[in-house]
């Protein structure tokens, strides 16, 4: 067996605790150098010996044994509420006895409050636990709220790309006329599902209270596929469904026209393709 | 004991082990009352002697309060380590009393003497699992892996204890621990 195969088999039994000293040490100098299969063995053995252990059901100790043992780690040193030491050396014995009555009064009484605080701290440690809780979930909840979002832009994207990149789609580049000389468009035809896609390039927008329309002309009648903007860059993706399903020549156009646009064409045009 | 619910909306293990290190005796205070009476199971399965346990229950969340030993938690969640620690003071104590461990495995017939709460009936029903896969290992494994988890045997004291070769006892407690991590993944 390979030294390494044999240190595995070690870690796989470091969770039973019955290693022998030698071993243990053995494989805690191994893991000090850093070892991720010994590390995973050890925590896929801590599992079953997770289990192993809920084999014992547990028994009702004696309420004293808590006193006991509480009492025990306040003598060995408490961070605080350790009771204040009772005074041996008073004169009398009858005020000793009263002294130390109160001493002790006094100090379960301090030692109750200590316990209230240090209660109180949990109570704190856990609210900020609760807290950092519902900040998560809170966190969670908005990233699962954007990845639904994405998704279904994601979604709809590839259905565009999808259409786009189908058989039938047609395509039509659009040049800039002399109102726009820069400009340039492709639109994308898609009669399957009567859809339109225009992508525009280096389109000026449009003079203020004017808006650009966008025209899919068939046998010499334009008709209206909507409205669009462009961004300061002059570029857009604009996207329309309910035009003409078109099988013959077609000729798709922009003009300028009023905000909102007209039912026919009436303004300088822009950019046009066939 | 407390119920699942209370488990839940009280602090986690891990910060009341943060508070022992702040020398919090409310932090002692409330793992003692969630893990107390499981050591004690542990400590009286081995010592058949309930004052001896409660001394031994002592011990152990006393070494815990002064750090003398501390809970690693790579190697399991804290009541397996808790057990592993009462199980090895108890075997400790028997060993000064001269006596042979005990510490015989479960046989699931254990009565529980708590009221059927639901926590109850879950817990029952994983170690029930538990003991039922035990059970399906093949004898000389079952008996190997029994010796050390239950009676804190090392390999050696094994292989003295049955008469078997060093190198038989590791292969069989490697394939009873590679056997039940397969059979108890849905429960580990």
């Amino acid at each position: 067996m390979s030294e390494h195969q044999e240190l595995l088999e070690l870690a796989a039994l470091l969770p039973l605790g019955t290693l022998s000293p030698e071993d243990e040490e053995r494989i805690d100098a191994h893991l000090r150098g850093g070892c991720a299969d010994c590390e995973a063995a050890i925590r896929a053995s801590a599992a079953v010996v997770d289990a192993l252990a809920l084999t014992v059901e547990p028994l009702e100790p004696a309420p004293e044994l808590r006193t006991r043992l509480l009492a025990r780690a306040a003598e060995e040193g408490a961070s605080r509420a350790g009771p204040p030491p009772a005074p041996l050396r008073a004169p009398r014995a009858r005020r000793r006895a009263r002294l130390a009555v109160a001493a002790a009064l006094a100090a379960s009484l301090l030692a109750a409050i200590g316990l209230g605080l240090e209660v109180g701290d949990l109570r704190g440690a856990l609210a900020g636990e609760e807290e950092t809780v519902a900040r998560l979930e809170a966190a969670l909840a908005d990233a699962s709220a954007e990845r639904d979002r994405l998704a279904g832009r994601l979604a709809a994207s590839e259905r565009t790309l999808g259409d786009l990149t189908s058989r039938e789609t047609r395509t039509v580049a659009l040049a800039g006329t002399e109102h726009a000389p820069a400009a340039a468009a492709r639109a994308f035809l898609d009669p399957e599902n009567r859809r339109l896609v225009l992508v525009v390039y280096e389109l000026p927008p449009p003079p203020p209270g004017r808006s650009y329309q966008l025209w899919v002309i068939v046998g010499g009648d334009p008709v209206s596929a909507g409205v669009f903007d462009v961004d300061p860059e002059g570029r857009t993706r604009y996207e329309t469904t309910g035009v003409p399903a078109v099988e013959g020549p077609v000729t798709i156009a922009v003009t300028v026209e009023p905000a909102g646009g007209l039912p026919k064409p009436s303004g300088p045009l822009v950019l046009a393709g066939s | 004991m407390l119920s699942a619910l209370e488990r839940e909306a009280s602090p986690s293990d891990a910060v009341l082990l943060a508070g022992l290190e702040a020398r919090e005796v409310s932090a002692l205070d409330a793992l003692y009352l969630r893990h107390g009476g499981y050591a004690l199971g542990v400590a009286h399965r081995i010592l058949r002697d309930r004052a001896e346990a409660e001394e031994v229950v002592q011990d152990v969340f006393l070494q815990l309060w002064n750090a003398t030993v501390r809970y690693d938690p790579r190697r399991g969640r804290f009541t397996s380590w808790l057990f592993v620690m009462a199980r090895n003071r108890a075997l400790d104590r028997l060993r000064q009393r001269g006596s042979r461990p005990q510490g015989e495995p479960p046989t699931g017939r254990e009565g529980s003497d708590e009221p059927g709460a639901e926590t109850r009936l879950l817990e029952a029903e994983r170690r029930r699992r538990v003991i039922e896969a035990l059970a399906r290992l093949p004898g000389s494994q079952r008996e190997a892996l029994e010796l050390s988890f239950y009676r804190g045997l090392t390999q050696s004291e094994i292989a003295r204890e049955t008469g078997e070769a060093l190198g038989t006892v590791k292969s069989r407690m490697s394939r009873a621990m590679a056997t039940l991590r397969e059979a108890l993944g849905g429960t580990a």
